[in-house]
């Protein structure tokens, strides 16, 4: 059996004194797309944004419990969060692309984590992070022009080759497609399949379409509490909870 | 089950389920009426059944199309994917049991048979059991009830054997009576007709256990 990548363990995140998700423990595996769904403030985001300390930027924000990325601890005090964003990086759901080149946007995080020793090492990675997103045979002749000028789902590709760039181990998405049309989803969907080969993908979505369509495996959340976690296809036909298949069938939002 | 939240979602999967209940009736009358009016030369009641047959066929252009709307329109998922695709494989199997019943009605047509009351008795005694398997399959179909279908999938071997024993005799007296060899033939052919109607009643029950459970029902027979 293989080994999980993310181990969390009886995890609990307060906001104040609201808690925001109820001791949820959950194995994610290696190079596999896994998709978390939920209604809307069942805490789904949250817990993915705890994977790579997001949460910690947020004032009143307090986790219990363990997270464990290749068994170390990532709450751990001698943790530093930014090689730990590097490492579990994180595309969001619109288009962030700093006011910068097209270059630029890719070469930032290389550049501040001492990925590249000269410039025309900076420069391949640039081009791999760009074809790795699927982008480069639509850029690699303007280069110098600014990421805010591609269309939105080019900038999703932007962000998720910025991500790639720093050679992370985890790559979060969150509701990476929401803002995007059906055809920049699918060149989406298409990368990401093709990224979990060497990559470990964790997904937000609030389509069930696309939670099918993509991942592995599926988790569904409900009030902070994990309902059921298993393989999708299982998931989205024969779902072992009420509460899943009341969900997913759209009896209860 | 808990409604849905767009109620007219629920009001598609509902008329999908009458729409595979009334073609359900209709069958089953036709089997019954099929062997009826082949016992009593009846061939008015034979042409009634072909008749049938056509709103039978409609009955699964309808299905078709609304199940085809609901997988491209509503996307449905675990419990509301096995409720279409279940009465997709459902009147499939009814449409072919209208045409093994038009195909009986139509042997009342086309031949005087010559049937000995031995014969009838069996006859009827089978059409009996094909009929209410497919009753019954159909009731558990509509009442999403497994079990029962279980039973009514395990009650199929009755007909089976009466099947085999009716055919076996057929056959002999075949060679004694070789003056009504083609009533002899036509015989066996109804019979047969009749144990398909038990088959597909038998996949009607396996597609209760596919809707309620999720499961492909694969007995070791």
């Amino acid at each position: 059996m293989t080994d999980p990548v993310v181990t969390c363990k009886n995890v609990n995140i307060f906001y104040g004194d609201k808690q925001a998700i109820n001791n949820i423990s959950i194995d994610i595996l290696p190079k596999t797309i896994t998709a978390f769904i939920g209604p809307s403030g069942c805490g789904k985001s949250t817990f993915l944004r705890s994977l790579n300390r997001m949460n910690d930027t947020i004032d009143g924000c307090r986790m219990e419990g363990e997270i464990l990325i290749d068994n170390e601890n990532i709450y751990a005090p001698e943790i530093d969060v930014v090689p730990l964003r590097a490492r579990v990086g994180m595309v969001f759901q619109k288009p962030n692309p700093f006011p910068k080149s097209i270059f630029d946007n890719v070469a930032y995080g290389p550049k501040i984590h001492g990925l590249a020793k000269s410039s025309s090492e900076l420069q391949t990675i640039v081009e791999q992070a760009l074809k790795g997103s699927g982008l480069w045979e639509e850029v690699k002749d303007r280069l110098d022009q600014p990421g805010t000028g591609l269309s939105g789902g080019q900038q999703q590709r932007l962000c998720i080759a910025r991500t790639i760039a720093v050679q992370p181990e985890i790559i979060l998405m969150d509701e990476p497609c929401s803002a995007l049309d059906p055809i920049a989803t699918a060149k989406i969907e298409a990368l990401m399949t093709d990224l979990a080969k060497d990559y470990t993908i964790i997904i937000v979505t609030h389509s069930m379409q696309q939670a099918a369509r993509v991942s592995q495996k599926t988790a569904f959340f409900h009030l902070g509490d994990l309902i059921e976690y298993g393989d999708t296809t299982k998931m989205f036909t024969n779902p072992r909870e009420s509460r899943t298949q009341d969900y997913i069938t759209g009896r209860f939002g | 089950m808990n409604e849905h939240i767009v109620s007219s979602y629920d009001d598609e999967l509902n008329k999908l389920q009458t729409l595979v209940m009334t073609m359900g009736t209709t069958a089953t009358e036709m089997v019954d009426d099929a062997v009826d009016a082949l016992l009593n030369a009846d061939k008015e009641s034979a042409k009634s059944i072909i008749e049938r047959d056509k709103t039978i066929n409609s009955g699964l252009s309808k299905i078709t199309e609304l199940s085809q709307n609901i997988l491209a329109l509503r996307s449905p998922m675990a419990n509301d994917l096995r409720r279409v695709l279940s009465a997709i494989q459902v009147g499939l199997n009814i449409e072919r049991i209208g045409d093994l019943a038009k195909n009986m009605a139509k042997l009342s047509i086309s031949n005087e048979l010559f049937i000995e009351e031995k014969y009838g008795v069996e006859l009827r005694k089978m059409g009996k059991m094909a009929s209410s398997h497919l009753f019954a399959s159909l009731k558990t179909y509509n009442q999403e009830n497994p079990e029962e279908a279980l039973a009514v999938h395990a009650s199929d071997a009755a007909l089976d054997e009466l099947h085999k024993n009716f055919s076996k005799s057929v056959m002999l007296n075949i060679t004694k009576d070789m003056e009504n060899i083609d009533s002899s033939v036509h015989l066996l052919f109804v019979s047969r007709h009749l144990e398909r109607v038990g088959d597909h009643a038998k996949n009607i029950a396996e597609a209760t256990i596919y809707k309620v459970k999720g499961e492909i029902y694969e007995p070791n027979d």
